[in-house]
């Protein structure tokens, strides 16, 4: 039976950050906020943690309603999280790659193994701030942005 | 493609020109064996694939602490700006232990990057000299935190290049100490194993779980990004070994309870068993 995953209309969505370096977690933190962004941000340093704690949110339907995965990470690395996360019961749970690399390899790797996105971390802080605003439009569906569609030809 | 007479495939490349010789036309054909030219054409295209993927890692490394740096400027200026004087000296230390990180990166990848270039002079020099030289550069370190040091007495004599040789010894012991157990007295031992043919390094430190033990030597692979360092260390030892023709592993089990590093080196001029 399919799981329930958790959605924003009943409470604050809630973001999974993957990251090793404290420094652009907080950076993260920060923008989400600047941003004025109503969203809980929960930072955990490695693979390992990431993926126990999916675990457990899975049973509880309680799975976070975005991923943003680092692939540096020690021991259980960015790409072995994706691969497992991908065959988990969080498979559906879009999950974006963010990282310093822009590497066309990883890009194509990433795809191939069914990452929902891959953004290059930015350098600037309004840089974050607007990738934060952009995550949550797109991925948590705030897009204040409409498109008017063109009349018939 | 051409066909030997061991029916074996190799590839060739023909010229073939119509020229006129006393007045009659003739055919020329040169047909050459281009084996060793693919050969080196493949080796280009992976030392390039090489490049490229290094490139990537170094960018990669260096752009992380760049990112700190910039996003935290930004931050700094808007705290003073508000007189947060607090955040803003928070927002300074992070600047300047990203600042540090690079600092290090580039110092130890500048490193990294000449042992693929330095000629590779050899000479024969008894590995206990070698451990000797290695040890004065990590005395300082040594002394800091008591570590206690054992080097076998009678280290094979190597044919090989003692400056690389004495920093992986080097890099090693600084592994050992910066990766000690929190509640042992440090405990490194230097020697040579007379029936596996290579040197060791073993600690009584905090070990490397099994799953991980093929990750260490990756160039920027760090288990524990919380520890001072680049992810370079082992990488460079890797590459001084890999020099020497030479093979470097985790050794498992330790004897005392942490990592053990062995490495085996062709060309021992003596081997004397311990």
């Amino acid at each position: 039976m399919n799981k329930t995953i958790s959605t924003l209309s009943d409470k604050t969505p809630l973001i999974l950050l993957i990251e090793d370096d404290p420094d652009h977690a907080e950076l993260m933190r920060r923008s989400l906020s600047k941003a004025d962004l109503e969203v809980e941000l929960l930072h955990l340093s490695d693979g390992n943690k990431a993926l126990d704690y999916l675990v457990n949110a899975s049973k509880l339907s309680q799975l976070p309603s975005l991923i943003l995965l680092d692939l540096t990470l020690p021991k259980v690395d960015g790409w072995q999280v994706l691969v497992r996360l991908k065959k988990s019961a969080c498979a559906a749970v879009p999950l974006v790659i963010l990282t310093s690399s822009a590497n066309p390899d990883d890009i194509t790797k990433a795809t191939q193994l069914h990452a929902n996105s891959y953004i290059a971390k930015p350098a600037r802080l309004q840089g974050y701030i607007d990738l934060a605003q952009a995550l949550c439009d797109y991925w948590l569906g705030w897009n204040k942005f409409t498109i008017t569609p063109r009349p018939p030809l | 493609m051409n066909i030997r007479k061991d029916k074996s495939e190799f590839p060739v490349e023909a010229h073939v020109k119509a020229i006129t010789l006393h007045n009659a036309p003739y055919i020329v054909t040169v047909v050459r064996d281009v084996t060793e030219r693919h050969h080196y054409i493949k080796e280009l295209k992976q030392q390039k694939a090489e490049i490229e993927q290094f490139t990537y890692s170094i960018s990669h490394d260096l752009k992380s602490p760049l990112v700190t740096i910039e996003g935290f400027s930004e931050i700094l200026a808007e705290n003073l700006a508000t007189n947060d004087l607090e955040n803003a000296q928070s927002d300074l230390r992070r600047i300047n232990k990203a600042a540090s990180k690079m600092h290090v990166l580039l110092t130890e990848l500048l490193e990294y990057s000449r042992l693929g270039i330095t000629p590779h002079s050899t000479t024969p020099t008894a590995m206990n000299d070698i451990v000797e030289d290695a040890l004065e550069r990590v005395a300082g370190q040594v002394l800091e935190t008591s570590a206690q040091i054992t080097v076998a007495p009678d280290l094979p004599t190597v044919n090989g290049n003692p400056d690389p040789l004495a920093q992986v010894y080097q890099n090693l012991i600084d592994n050992s100490i910066k990766f000690r157990h929190p509640d042992r007295p440090i405990e490194i031992e230097l020697g040579w194993d007379p029936e596996k043919n290579c040197f060791f390094v073993d600690d009584n430190g905090r070990g490397i779980e099994l799953q991980f033990q093929n990750k260490v030597f990756a160039l920027f692979d760090q288990l524990d990004p919380e520890q001072p360092g680049s992810g370079i260390g082992l990488a460079t030892v890797k590459r001084i070994i890999d020099t020497h023709e030479g093979k470097i592993w985790v050794e498992s089990p330790s004897a005392l309870g942490g990592t053990k590093i062995s490495f085996f080196l062709p060309n021992l001029l003596n081997q004397t068993p311990q």
